[in-house]
């Protein structure tokens, strides 16, 4: 390094020292700032799914459609990972938060159609019967009309034959006070809900 | 996403539940809409701004939790 490149370089060093003495909050500040708004949102971060919870509800109450957007995302992205898992052992590990009937509570909750969808979905097609723990957090009406579906379903499937699984368009129908978008938007509304609730 | 330009750059102080946290004003702005409008409305005639201090933090609505706003902040800034 030549003498004119050592005293330049002296000289930044001890200007920037001399700006983080005298102004060492807004210095901060602004590091901070830059460091903040200039990234993406980072959702590789080892964030338990109680706490991607915790950022839907707060992204929500106060209007932050990014961050919103970012923890129903990494929600989704473990439904599917779930969804992939066939290993019985680790199916127990499931979190229960995203069971079926849970499920159907966080989508009333912060209003994701597609949760509630993807929630009576599981509830209806499956050969278990409901439990009373599950039927108590939907409500008692509603899985009422989840054991009518399963019922007649059931019925066509003697008569007729077929799949078994109730489509999507016929929980829409029967749950439509509860999912009142179609197809095929449905699955896609995920921003600031302007009503904060509904029931069925 | 560009910085809100009319909102000021201070750290403010947040209380969730009995603790106090030192945001930088534009961190929440520039997220949230809700932050915007409170950051704008016109303060009162004593001078000093809610949140500006350790004595008159902007309170969080009970309901949020101490951990529940962290794991905002740790979103909004991976530190």
């Amino acid at each position: 390094m030549s003498f004119s490149t050592s005293c330049v370089f002296y000289f930044l060093c001890e200007s920037l020292a001399i700006v983080t003495r005298e102004h060492g909050d807004l210095f901060l500040t602004t590091c901070v700032l830059f460091w903040g708004c200039s990234r993406p949102y980072d959702e590789s971060s080892s964030i338990p799914i109680t706490g991607w919870i915790a950022i839907l509800k707060l992204s929500t109450l106060w209007n932050a459609p990014a961050l919103r957007k970012a923890a129903i995302g990494k929600i989704d992205s473990e439904l599917e990972t779930w969804k992939a898992t066939n290993n019985a052992e680790e199916s127990s590990k499931f979190p229960a938060v995203l069971l079926p009937s849970n499920l159907v509570l966080l989508g009333r909750e912060y209003s994701v159609d597609k949760w509630i969808l993807h929630g009576y979905r599981s509830l209806v097609n499956t050969d278990k019967r409901m439990s009373e723990l599950d039927a108590q957090t939907i409500g008692w009406k509603q899985a009422y009309q989840v054991m009518l579906l399963k019922e007649e379903q059931y019925k066509e499937q003697v008569l007729w034959g077929g799949s078994g699984l109730v489509a999507d368009s016929r929980i829409r129908d029967t749950f439509q006070l509860e999912i009142p978008v179609l197809a095929p938007t449905l699955c896609e509304r995920e921003s600031i809900p302007a009503r904060k609730k509904r029931r069925g | 996403m560009a910085l809100t330009k009319t909102v000021p750059n201070a750290p403010y102080l947040l209380q969730v539940e009995n603790r106090l946290f030192r945001i930088p004003q534009a961190l929440l702005s520039n997220n949230s809409e809700v932050f915007v409008d409170m950051f704008r409305l016109p303060q009162g005639l004593d001078n000093v701004p809610e949140g500006s201090s350790d004595t008159n933090p902007i309170i969080v609505p009970s309901g949020i939790t101490v951990d529940e706003f962290q794991y905002f902040m740790r979103v909004l800034l991976p530190l």
